[in-house]
């Protein structure tokens, strides 16, 4: 980026939305900035503000990096115009918010071992009157104090996301409700909250639009009443698992605005409450009622009625069967209904007939419905050609004649799944992938392709997930004609694809540079060799390699050296991964946060090293570390104490741990879950 | 702070009556008739049909089909026999078809498909019996912090 006094924008970087504004087309453009002569820096040619309008549109964050260091005008312009900022460490997040004055969104979910203390610290110098975001999901440390003080510096506080601070509890909520503009909060997870403290909430931010409660299970009845009587704005609401019963429906149908309604596996909620929701106002846009029991599709016939706008319909693992009233009340919904989910009913071909009456489907689950045949296939499918989304899991009577239908009527076809429908094969596949240019996912778990059909499926250049579970018969030349022409692909899957050696993976590597999610579990031929291969995709963040009993530290160094930015690695049963490959993981992937090193052949001491030095590691799972002593546990346990937020240990561990490391994990906010299983080694 | 949720559970798709934890799972790379299936250590809620021997893709098994207690939908087979010396190590064990189970939660609450887990002493998993408790306030692990 840095040559001489110019620096050069390239088209990529200059097509993101809005450069028209400044008016710059797509095409090359560079710009010369020649500083003044005589030494000395100074922004001849550029104000400080254009160059931050310049920066604004360089998207990718890793451009963005490489912007800031051209010059330090470059570094000034980019900090006073950024918007975004996820922290990652706790220490230098004092210095960093009073570096970018100009932020509105702040994500502190992975700031590793972030407490009251040092945020509220962290918060009182600096200048957060900008800020409107602040995401804290998973934030264990946080409490009370450093919420108040987070409502105390940002006085425009918009949105707040606590999901998952699963001890998070009234006060949390009552700090919360200081922030009066307050639009958008989830407390999904934050199992401490009761009606006391959204009745708090719900005084304090009468202007709430979205809320979450999923997971609070102790709120009531009497809450949501409360909640719909104050929230007069409310447009989306998540009651999720919750032991809410019919009488907050007939609250919830007051709120003349609501239009995203989800109640999934709702147990107490049955189909009167969905009569009672129907009588409501006419807002509802979308409604999940997946896992509840006891809806029944005449429920879902009479919320219809009421809500003859509705876009988006999710009963997936609710309805046994499918009533008449159901599917003439579907054809109330033939021009909006867009996206529909019914997984694991049983469906006739009628049925789907009837579905593809709604012409303006964009998305259908069918997941584990019994009784999907081609027939029912191509008759929903000749109705609705704007699908994009097809979910057909488990449908395993479907054939290639199905696929053939599809190709045929769904050109705009973008997500595809197809586990376990095992009677397909590349013919159909040669339809689907010459007649669907912009497909962009496609599960094909388990169907037992081959290497022809990756040929077909390359032609798919938007590639950008490929999921090939349990197909053994794929090979390193299914995966060359993959990685010639599906530069895009971003995450795939070849879970069992015992075939694959490390020659397919040199393939992966030259061909698909963006890969970030790589599952390679049980491809038990890969060697040093391919994991040496790895090490030149940059972008990799989660990497799955169980049971790769060949591999060794050399391997894991080659991937933590190059792969600077992996976040999760799995190495369970990797038997011949010692102290020497841990060694590689604790000084170069400095990012890690998930890891599991179950059955490998680590000693207290490389335990110890690992724990201590991967300040970012906050999640691990180590059942069955044959070699590390009770003392080498409780060191490394005490090394990595605060940051730590899940580990999975073996039971016996349990009572041999010292009462005082258990204490400690606990108040910091580390859950455990104990696990008893026998030491059985697979191959 | 309290799990106020219980163990990961499978139920039957057609019934949604509780079948299987996913921590008794043994293994996930098994096939069943229709695509893929996995191992079970335990079962409950379900009655086993007569045994016969049948010619797998692993070799010659004696099994039973097992049936979802209420509805009687074929979940998969138990393994009661296995001739080769290898396989042996699936005796007694359970198999589940993927496309018959769904991912499910268990809330903890009191109901029909609890009672009748403790009730069927045969499929009884001695370890859990810590991990169900009856009452929703035992549930709660209270952790002083």
């Amino acid at each position: 980026m840095r040559h001489r006094n110019s620096y050069v924008l390239s088209k990529k970087t200059l097509d993101a939305p809005g450069s028209g504004a400044l008016g710059w087309d797509t095409g090359f453009m560079v710009v010369r900035i020649r500083y003044g002569g005589g030494g000395g820096g100074g922004m001849a040619a550029l104000s400080l503000d254009l160059l931050g309008q310049v920066l604004d549109r360089v998207r990718e964050p890793r451009d963005r990096k490489a912007c800031r260091l051209v010059s330090r005008a470059f570094a000034r312009a980019e900090a006073a115009h950024r918007r975004a900022l996820r922290v990652l460490r706790r220490e230098p997040l004092a210095r960093l918010l009073r570096a970018f004055r100009a932020l509105e969104r702040l994500d502190l979910s992975a700031c590793a071992s972030l407490d009251d203390a040092s945020l509220a610290a962290a918060l009182s110098g600096a200048d957060l009157a900008g800020v409107r975001r602040v995401c804290l999901a998973r934030a264990s440390g946080v409490g009370w104090r450093g919420l108040d003080a987070l409502v105390a510096a940002c006085p425009r506080l918009e949105a707040v996301d606590l999901s998952h601070c699963v001890g998070a509890g009234d006060r949390e909520a009552a700090a919360l409700a200081a922030a009066t503009g307050l639009r958008e909060l989830s407390l999904e997870k934050c199992l401490g909250v009761t009606d006391m403290g959204l009745a708090k909430v719900v005084v304090g931010c009468p202007r709430l639009e979205k809320l979450s409660l999923k997971w609070c299970r102790e709120i009531s009845d009497i809450g949501i009443d409360l909640l719909s009587k104050k929230c007069h704005d409310l447009r989306s609401l998540d009651i999720s698992y919750l032991k809410v019963g019919n009488e907050s429906l007939r609250s919830i149908s007051s709120l003349e605005k609501l239009e995203e309604l989800a109640m999934v596996c709702c147990s107490c909620i049955d189909d009167d409450g969905l009569e009672l929701l129907g009588k409501g106002s006419n807002s509802l846009q979308s409604v999940d009622v997946s896992r509840c029991d006891h809806v029944t599709s005449q429920g879902l016939a009479s919320l219809i009625d009421g809500h003859n706008f509705l876009q988006k319909l999710n009963a997936a693992d609710s309805l046994h069967e499918m009533r008449q009233s159901f599917l003439s009340n579907l054809a109330k919904l033939k021009d909006t209904l867009t996206v529909l989910r019914l997984d694991g009913l049983e469906v006739a071909s009628s049925v789907l007939l009837a579905i593809g009456g709604c012409n303006n489907l964009v998305e259908i689950g069918l997941s584990k419905c019994n009784g999907v045949t081609d027939e029912g296939i191509s008759s929903l499918v000749t109705q609705c050609s704007h699908l994009r989304v097809i979910d057909l899991t488990c449908c395993n009577l479907l054939t290639n004649n199905a696929l053939d239908s599809i190709a045929e009527n769904c050109k705009m076809v973008e997500r595809l799944r197809l586990e376990s429908c095992s009677s397909i094969s590349e013919k159909g596949l040669e339809q689907i992938a010459t007649s669907c240019p912009n497909l962009k996912e496609i599960d094909l778990t388990d169907c037992g392709v081959n290497d022809a059909a990756l040929r077909h499926l390359a032609k798919c250049s938007e590639l950008l997930v490929l999921k090939l579970g349990l197909c053994s018969s794929i090979s390193d030349k299914g995966l060359a004609f993959i990685s010639s022409s599906c530069g895009k692909l971003i995450e795939l899957d070849l879970y069992r694809c015992n075939s694959i050696t490390d020659d397919g993976l040199a393939a992966l590597a030259n061909g698909c540079k963006k890969i970030k999610m790589l599952n390679l579990c049980y491809c038990n031929k890969i060697t040093d060799t391919g994991l040496g291969h790895l090490g030149s995709l940059e972008e990799l963040t989660n990497l799955e390699l169980r049971c790769l009993v060949r591999i060794t530290g050399i391997g894991i160094s080659s991937v933590a050296i190059g792969c600077k930015n992996l976040i999760e690695i799995d190495l369970k049963r990797c038997y011949s991964v010692d102290d020497a490959g841990l060694w590689a993981l604790a000084r170069y992937a400095l990012n890690l946060r998930q890891l599991t090193i179950s059955y490998c052949q680590v000693t207290g001491l490389g335990l110890c090293h690992l724990l201590s030095s991967l300040r970012c590691l906050q999640d691990v799972k180590m059942v069955h570390l044959s070699w590390v002593s009770i003392e080498g546990f409780e060191m490394a346990l005490r090394a990595a104490c605060g940051r730590l937020k899940k580990l999975k240990m073996l039971s016996g561990l349990k009572s041999v741990l010292s009462p005082e490391l258990l204490q400690m994990l606990q108040a910091c906010g580390c859950r455990i879950r104990w696990v008893n299983k026998p030491l059985v080694y697979k191959d | 702070m309290a799990e106020l949720v219980g163990p990961r559970v499978y139920s039957c798709c057609h019934c949604r009556n509780h079948v299987c934890l996913h921590d008794d799972i043994i293994s996930k790379a098994f096939q069943g008739r229709n695509g893929r299936a996995f191992l079970f250590s335990h079962a409950m809620n379900i009655s086993m049909g007569p045994k016969e021997d049948r010619q797998l893709m692993t070799g010659l098994h004696t099994v039973a089909d097992i049936y979802c207690r209420d509805c009687r939908e074929v979940l998969g087979w138990k393994y009661e026999r296995a001739f080769e010396e290898s396989q042996k190590y699936k005796e007694g064990k359970f198999i589940f078809e993927k496309a018959k189970i769904s991912d499910a939660i268990h809330l903890g609450t009191l109901g029909r498909k609890l009672a009748s887990f403790f009730a069927d002493e045969s499929f009884r998993n001695p370890l859990l019996d810590q991990a169900i408790p009856l009452n929703l306030e035992v549930l709660r692990i209270q952790t002083e912090v």
